[in-house]
């Protein structure tokens, strides 16, 4: 794989809380990944981790190959960032809020940020803090599309947008990714948005990674077997990661192609959420 | 202006580029797109949709395993001179009838809407479930 | 950076400008005023009338009435350091902070040092200015003073090089202290708090800058000499007593002996004084001072010990934004 993010037992503890545990990953350059996981996985320390703002307690992220504290100067070209808070300076106006863009940044395309910024119709006076959640969005996201990164990282990205707004910003960064080959990692809580547009997931708790892999991949292989109740599977079956039990009947999240029986089971491709919930599940029980 | 929009249903169950794959053909069968017209390009298509470029790509990929379309490097996806014709009314009507037999069947049977319905999904996911791992097997 | 920082600043740097210039210009004004006012009363000319002084005692009053006020503007300056502190270097770091937009900073292209540094410079080129046009026109408090022989010690912390450091320290300590708290108020109250200690604390350091010159009272002298009389314009430090043999006598020994002095009719004639009285008693009072002359390397020393202060806190600045979590 050709990995345009890359964690190397990385750790990150605040006091005595562990965000990060000695993670290993590689994230795919040319694909959009979502970081999935309940809240406190993790999931905004690894972000902030790979660009820079938080140093490791242990380990080492490196981002095209360059270490995220030491060389951070060789990174910030390529990267892009939008914050969880989409922070933008309040008494800017959207115009001068790109011009900050200009003056940050070593590479800048001034025309292409005006240009997806007027796709919103705002005018260019206005400032930030007369803005809307989803203006600010807009504006953030295309502040940090500006320097046309090869890389675009987002924190929640789409979290308190109404629907016109998350589906215009979604539409923008596929557009990109279209347009330029642009590569984007964002984390989100919703699945329906992860499953509208990633092609590989992350699936952090408790500051590890519980499952990684193309969408596509991890959806060929599981599957949900819903069936007469039953304790434990063969190892024909497939790698047990969830069951739920009524009285009367089973329901597996299997790693494998399933049982092939004759008593009435069902089996089926599971959905990315089942295979989602299911891996996360389990590790929430245990840290309960 | 894009010679298609496409439209999703993602409680379909149907798989997306699947369903953009669909769309295509159905366009065709109905002649509201003819040879030589450009499909929407992903970057359109993606913006109308908010969906991954990629799943664009592997449909328009699939559309041409089987024929309908022609990928042009540097100007577009168009449709194909020689796409497959509408399918034949020949082909259609014995299918039609043996599956209204087969639901008189059931309903005669005792099942209800619901369980026709039931039935009906498992055996269809059954047959369609893997169809990635069938490449060029069509029609 | 530098054309974002002045973005962020502009209001700030435009009212310092404003108002420095406008208390520089009342100033240079109010000194010349007083010193109009009090010649046009005639206050130096005035010759008491027998037996009272009760109409030159007018003619202060009434000087005073007429621009007592205006001191104002010159006490303001011992206070403006400190709003500084305050007000434009508490929040100057802390605000970003708060408001989570160093995250935007930081990820642009530059590096979180240059950032600081150059927010930092900006605000302080803006405040140099401002001080700088204010430390000319403090010494013109002297004019409130008449013409008693005064020392430019009285007005020294509202003038010159001093002057101009204390708004640099204030400045520094202040954003110090905003980013090692990151939060606003933190960083205005305890950068006030750590400003005004500081202050306080080299006030009291000031006196040994260079070792005070000390003096004897003149025991043959003529009638009493006060401290005016032998070394004007000088900065008192304090007075101590010695006796013959050079060990220190206790003030309540110099004070009851010249007590009985004052008491005493003057019976030891015209050419001698209370010092004389005293030294035949075995002690010896002195006086320790700062000569006037010494004002400037006084103003350039103390400048130099802000600056320094100043300079360290701006690189615990610099350090704290580089190695801390964002």
């Amino acid at each position: 794989m050709d990995a345009v993010v890359e964690t190397t037992a990385l750790t990150k503890r605040y006091g005595s809380v562990i965000a990060l545990a000695d993670c290993d990953l590689a994230l795919p350059r040319g694909k959009v990944t979502g970081l999935v996981g309940p809240n406190g996985a993790g999931k905004t320390t690894l972000i902030h981790l790979a660009i820079g703002l938080l140093r490791p307690t242990a380990g080492i992220v490196r981002v095209f190959g360059h270490d995220s504290t030491s060389e951070i100067l060789k990174i910030l070209p390529r990267v892009g960032f939008v914050a969880q808070d989409r922070p933008l300076y309040r008494d800017l106006t959207i115009l001068e809020s790109l011009e900050l863009g200009r003056r940050l940044n070593e590479r800048w395309d001034a025309d292409y940020a005006l240009a997806r910024v007027r796709r919103f119709g705002l005018p260019l006076s206005r400032k930030i803090k007369t803005l809307s959640t989803g203006q600010r969005a807009h504006v953030a996201t295309s502040l940090a599309l500006g320097k046309r990164p090869e890389l675009i990282l987002l924190d929640e990205p789409v979290a308190n947008l109404d629907p016109v707004a998350r589906l215009a910003l979604l539409e923008e960064l596929m557009s990109v990714v279209a347009e330029d080959g642009l590569t984007v990692i964002f984390s989100a809580n919703a699945l329906a948005d992860v499953e509208r547009v990633c092609d590989h997931i992350v699936i952090l708790v408790n500051g590890c990674p519980r499952l990684a892999g193309d969408t596509e991949e991890l959806i060929k292989s599981h599957v949900v077997a819903i069936g007469p109740r039953t304790q434990g599977v063969s190892a024909m079956d497939g790698e047990l990661i969830e069951a739920h039990h009524a009285e009367r009947q089973t329901i597996r999240l299997l790693r494998g192609q399933g049982p092939r029986v004759d008593d009435g089971t069902i089996v089926r491709p599971a959905t990315l959420e089942e295979i989602v919930l299911g891996y996360m599940r389990p590790a929430m029980e245990v840290a309960a | 202006m894009a010679t298609l929009r496409f439209r999703l249903d993602p409680r379909s169950g149907v798989p997306t580029y699947m369903q953009l794959v669909q769309q295509v053909r159905h366009a065709v069968q109905y002649a509201i797109l003819r040879p030589g017209d450009q499909l929407p390009t992903a970057r359109e298509v993606v913006e109308d949709l908010a969906i991954n470029p990629n799943t664009v790509l592997k449909a328009y990929r699939e559309l041409e395993t089987q024929g309908f379309v022609h990928a042009r490097p540097g100007a577009g996806t168009f449709i194909a001179t020689d796409a497959p014709e509408p399918v034949e009314r020949a082909v259609h009507t014995p299918l039609r009838r043996a599956l209204d037999r087969w639901l008189n069947g059931a309903k005669d049977a005792g099942l209800d809407r619901d369980s026709v319905a039931a039935l009906f999904t498992v055996a269809f996911q059954d047959a369609f479930a893997r169809e990635e791992s069938t490449h060029g097997r069509r029609r | 950076m530098t054309w974002l920082a002045v973005r962020q600043y502009r209001v700030q740097i435009v009212v310092m400008l404003i108002v420095a210039g406008l208390l520089a210009i009342g100033m240079a004004f109010a000194a010349v005023y007083v010193a109009g006012v009090r010649s046009e009363l005639g206050l130096d000319t005035c010759v008491p009338l027998p037996n009272t002084n009760l109409n030159c005692v007018q003619l202060d009053t009434e000087w005073r009435r007429r621009t007592g006020s205006l001191n104002y503007l010159f006490y303001s300056l011992y206070v403006l350091p400190a709003l500084v502190a305050s007000y434009v270097g508490g929040p100057l770091l802390a605000v970003e902070f708060e408001r989570g937009t160093h995250r935007l900073a930081w990820t642009q292209g530059i590096s979180r040092v240059r950032w600081a540094a150059l927010k930092l410079g900006v605000v302080l080129v803006a405040t140099l200015a401002a001080s700088i046009m204010l430390a000319p026109f403090g010494g013109g408090q002297k004019e409130f003073f008449g013409k008693t022989v005064v020392s430019p010690f009285e007005t020294f912390e509202i003038q010159g090089p001093a002057l101009v450091s204390y708004f640099v320290f204030g400045l520094a300590a202040g954003a110090s202290i905003g980013a090692w708290t990151r939060r606003v108020l933190a960083g205005m109250l305890v950068g006030l708090l750590v400003f005004a200690v500081l202050r306080v604390g080299v006030h009291n350091l000031r006196p040994a800058y260079q070792a005070p010159v000390i003096a004897e009272y003149p025991y043959s002298a003529g009638p009493f000499q006060s401290s005016f009389d032998i070394a004007p314009g000088a900065w008192v430090i304090g007075g101590d007593a010695i006796d013959l043999e050079g060990r220190a006598v206790a003030p309540e020994r110099v004070t009851s002996l010249m007590q009985e002095y004052f008491r005493t009719p003057r019976q030891l004639g015209p050419t001698s004084n209370d010092a004389t009285y005293l030294r035949e008693h075995g002690v010896i009072r002195r006086l320790l001072y700062q000569p006037a002359d010494r004002f400037w390397t006084f103003q350039v020393i103390e400048a130099a010990i802000f600056i320094a202060l100043a300079a360290l806190c701006a690189l615990l600045t610099l350090w704290r934004v580089r190695s801390s979590d964002a």
